[in-house]
């Protein structure tokens, strides 16, 4: 009995790293929407976006000195063929002379390709990114609950990924990555993959038979190779993949699932072990 | 050998063989050869020869494969020897150029998106109110008009709309510059319809709206002016052109509406007031709308068309004018409609323009193109731009070849990792294998729903192949395991719950997004949603089967062979 209540504390004590990371994580987004000082992208936020190829290693911060008056946004992402530069500037820049700004500076822009987006088209994506992943969460932890058909560890499940998702976007902000569209569908994805783990977890646990440490630790190794493989995966896309946006997506993603290791062997394991330590007890 | 035998009758695998081959051979380019002419400039050294459409397969000695293979010829001058659609043909070249623009060939049903291949996308906006999504089918119709008036490059439109119910107007169009794209908002064209009219002459003399008018030496004379073929004047009222003459007949065109005459289109039946609509009649379709002109314009038409002779259509029993009424806008001529015989010398403020098709989609395109022309190609509604993007095609080819390149590392970096942990390169071969089958189905899928392969679908493949290693793993664990209580058969049931409970997850988040999203995030989630079915249904049941195989053979020779190191696999099942 005393041995329980002093692994129960230790458990808690384990669980003040995962509850401090999203609790960190609900202030800083908290403090953001507050303070109106999201990190959006132009297709979220209205403006324009120029994007050309160079051979060589761009300078940001000289050319964030070349364009201060544009106040820009750079972005840079390495390519087979050399860098990516994109600059966000706002809706109202003449675009033409921007690009002759650069063109003077002998930037290789013949071949730039130009986006602008109206602000309130930005707002309205915005606001339909929005509805879509509250919807889709939704539908998710239906999905979740029907599969497992128990309350308890299915809300632990969605838990998890709403951790996740909380977890990602925050620490996304923090390092500087923008919401767009695409780093939208990369916190949807991370839905995905992250509930991979949780099920596989709560799956062998429920469905197994025998030593509960045994049936996680076997599950976290399954675990580990799948959430190592996505990583690798991702890694290579971070790396080379000359398209800001499928570097935004891998980043996003790579941040989840560091924290989905957190949020799924330590919280939801923790956490299912004395589900079912309560279940086979009173049964 | 008689493992392989077992293997290859599993339909579960010969159901991804197949799917396997359909889709390499529906997507994969090559076979046949030659490049398609888009289009032939008149003073080409092959116009009159080649015509647009046709395919060039072979020139001077050479066998051509795609378009650079033609431009070698740019400079060339002499006698061009070359095969077209099958056809030998000669060509004297005298100074340098072909004038042609060709398009590669390619075989495959694969189509790519504009950030991948360049071009412009432009997201209108109607200005002010929320409009009908017939006015925005209307703003289409105009503007597709606009496209084949001006011959502008070919462009794609689509009706968007997001889920507040705002809808918008997408253009696509490959290869274009942002100004051409302007250009084609911008434009508003001068429209005019025209009926020519017959002059009979008797003694040098005929009657045109009670004006005695003349005609000698091929001159027509009017009010005493000698006018020469394609000159104008005005009589009655009405603006007239002097088209030809052939004995004692000569033909005048008269201007009958101008876009300021057409007071009104009706675009949307409003019950007593106007009429738009198409019916179904016997054989087909027929479209009927009203328009309103002003009184002087139906008094033209009256006096143009008054005792103008009639003709009967044998087939269907209907008189006609002998004239037809013609629409031109900016004096090119787009098209003509008949006119019914009852209408002669009628001064009707409110007619009714009617049309036939056999097929319903035919005739609501006839309409809405009619209804465009008689607006000037006017715009029912303003559109502003909301968005738009303009990507360079030398940055979207660039990001194709980075994007194959780092799915590749990404393969390789997975490989690596799954080697590392299992070991076995016969359970890292049967994953890599499933994995790229999985793409070329995945690719076949994209081409089957006409969708195209832009940056979004290929993040959705990345995604699709990511959970699919997932599966793959949670597969062999399952099957390797050290509980010797469970049967394969069990085992493979308890992998596939935990499959399709992550695959239905991720089938729910992506739903709401393929229902309501705008553009680029709905193709990424019914690609994903697409690669999940696929992965669920098709290539993890057989990956399942493959893995079995493996393992329950490698577990058999294990048993053979006592004294070898036990290996941390299953036994084999034993019920």
């Amino acid at each position: 009995m005393e041995n329980q209540i002093e692994g129960r504390k230790s458990s808690l004590k384990l669980l003040v790293l995962p509850a401090a990371i999203l609790l960190f994580s609900i202030i800083y987004i908290a403090w953001e929407v507050t303070s109106g000082s999201m990190l959006l992208d132009v297709d979220l936020s209205g403006g324009t976006q120029v994007v050309f190829s160079t051979d060589s290693q761009p300078d940001v911060s000289s050319l964030e000195r070349l364009l201060a008056s544009y106040r820009p946004t750079i972005q840079t992402a390495n390519s087979l063929s050399g860098w990516i530069v994109s600059i966000n500037v706002p809706i109202e820049t003449n675009t033409t002379q921007l690009l002759s700004t650069l063109s003077t500076a002998g930037l290789p822009v013949e071949q730039a390709s130009v986006q602008t987006i109206g602000p309130a088209l930005g707002a309205a994506f915005f606001n339909q990114a929005m509805i879509a992943m509250v919807v889709a969460f939704i539908f998710m932890s239906l999905a979740v609950y029907f599969t497992f058909r128990v309350p308890v560890p299915s809300a632990y499940v969605v838990l998890s990924a709403l951790a996740d998702i909380i977890e990602a976007f925050a620490f996304s902000q923090l390092l500087g990555i923008r919401l767009s569209l695409a780093t939208f569908a990369a916190l949807l994805l991370l839905i995905g993959y992250s509930v991979d783990t949780d099920i596989l977890l709560t799956a062998r646990v429920l469905k197994g038979e025998g030593n509960l440490k045994e049936l996680i630790k076997r599950a976290r190794k399954t675990g580990l190779t799948m959430t190592g493989t996505t990583c690798a995966a991702l890694f290579a896309l971070f790396a080379i993949s000359g398209s800001a946006t499928i570097t935004q997506i891998a980043s996003v993603l790579l941040i989840g699932m560091l924290f989905d290791i957190i949020n799924t062997w330590i919280t939801n394991a923790k956490l299912l072990t004395w589900y079912v330590e309560r279940k086979r007890s009173t049964s | 050998m008689t493992n392989w035998k077992r293997v290859l009758k599993e339909w579960r695998i010969l159901l991804l063989i197949l799917l396997v081959t359909i889709s390499a051979v529906w997507i994969l380019p090559g076979g046949p050869g030659g490049v398609i002419v888009k289009s032939v400039s008149s003073d080409s050294p092959l116009a009159g020869k080649v015509a647009a459409g046709e395919i060039i397969e072979w020139m001077n000695e050479q066998t051509i494969t795609k378009p650079a293979d033609i431009y070698v010829f740019e400079n060339f001058t002499g006698t061009l020897r070359f095969k077209h659609n099958g056809k030998l043909d000669l060509a004297q070249v005298t100074v340098p150029g072909l004038g042609l623009t060709l398009d590669s060939r390619s075989s495959s049903r694969l189509s790519f998106g504009l950030d991948l291949i360049g071009g412009t996308r432009v997201l209108l906006e109607p200005v002010g109110v929320n409009v009908s999504s017939a006015i925005i089918d209307q703003s289409i119709a105009t503007l597709q008009t606009r496209i084949n008036i001006y011959g502008l490059k070919e462009a794609k439109f689509q009706s968007v709309s997001d889920i507040t119910g705002h809808r918008y107007v997408q253009i696509e169009m490959a290869g274009a510059t942002p100004s051409e794209v302007e250009n084609l908002l911008a434009r508003q064209g001068m429209f005019e319809a025209k009926i020519p009219k017959a002059l009979h002459f008797s003694n040098g003399t005929a009657s045109l709206l009670n004006h005695t008018v003349g005609l000698s030496d091929g001159k027509l004379i009017v009010n005493g002016r000698q006018l020469s073929v394609n000159e104008t004047f005005d009589l009655g009222g009405i603006s007239w052109k002097y088209v030809n003459s052939t004995g004692d007949q000569a033909i005048v065109l008269a201007t009958v509406f101008k876009g300021t005459d057409i007071k009104s289109v009706c675009l949307v039946e409003q019950a007593g007031v106007c009429t738009s609509r198409i019916q179904q009649v016997q054989g087909g379709y027929e479209f009927m709308f009203q328009i309103t002109t002003g009184q002087e314009a139906a008094q033209r038409f009256a006096d143009v068309t008054r005792g103008m002779a009639s003709i009967v259509d044998p087939q269907s029993g209907s008189a006609y004018l002998e004239s037809k009424i013609y629409f031109y806008i900016d004096d090119k001529q787009v098209t003509d409609l008949t006119i019914s015989s009852d209408l002669a010398g009628r001064a009707l403020q409110e007619p009714s323009i009617t049309g036939f098709r056999t097929v319903r989609e035919d005739a609501l395109k006839e309409k809405l193109s009619l209804q465009s022309i008689l607006q000037s190609g006017a715009l029912p509604v303003q559109l502003k731009v909301a968005r738009m993007d303009s990507i360079s095609a030398t940055l979207g080819s660039g990001f194709l070849k980075s994007i194959v390149f780092a799915g590749l590392l990404a393969a390789a970096a997975v490989a690596t990792v799954i080697l590392f942990r299992y070991r076995r390169w016969k359970i890292v071969v049967p994953m890599i294998l499933v994995s790229f089958s999985e793409v070329l189905i995945i690719l076949f899928g994209i081409s089957v729903i006409s969708y195209t392969l832009d940056l979004a679908a290929i993040v959705a493949i990345i995604a699709t192949l990511g959970t699919s290693v997932d599966a793959q793993i949670m597969v062999i664990d399952e099957l390797t395991m050290k509980e010797k209580i469970y049967t394969f058969k069990q085992r493979l049931k308890r992998a596939f719950f935990m499959i399709f409970g992550s695959a239905g997850t991720v089938f729910a988040a992506m739903l709401p997004l393929a229902i309501i999203g705008i553009g680029v995030m709905r193709g990424f989630a019914i690609v994903t949603m697409m690669g999940v079915l696929i992965g669920v249904f098709i290539t993890r049941p057989a990956f399942a089967r493959l893995a079995e195989f493996v393992i329950e053979h490698e577990s058999r020779k294990e048993r053979e062979a006592p004294k070898s190191e036990p290996q941390p696999s299953a036994e084999p099942a034993q019920v």
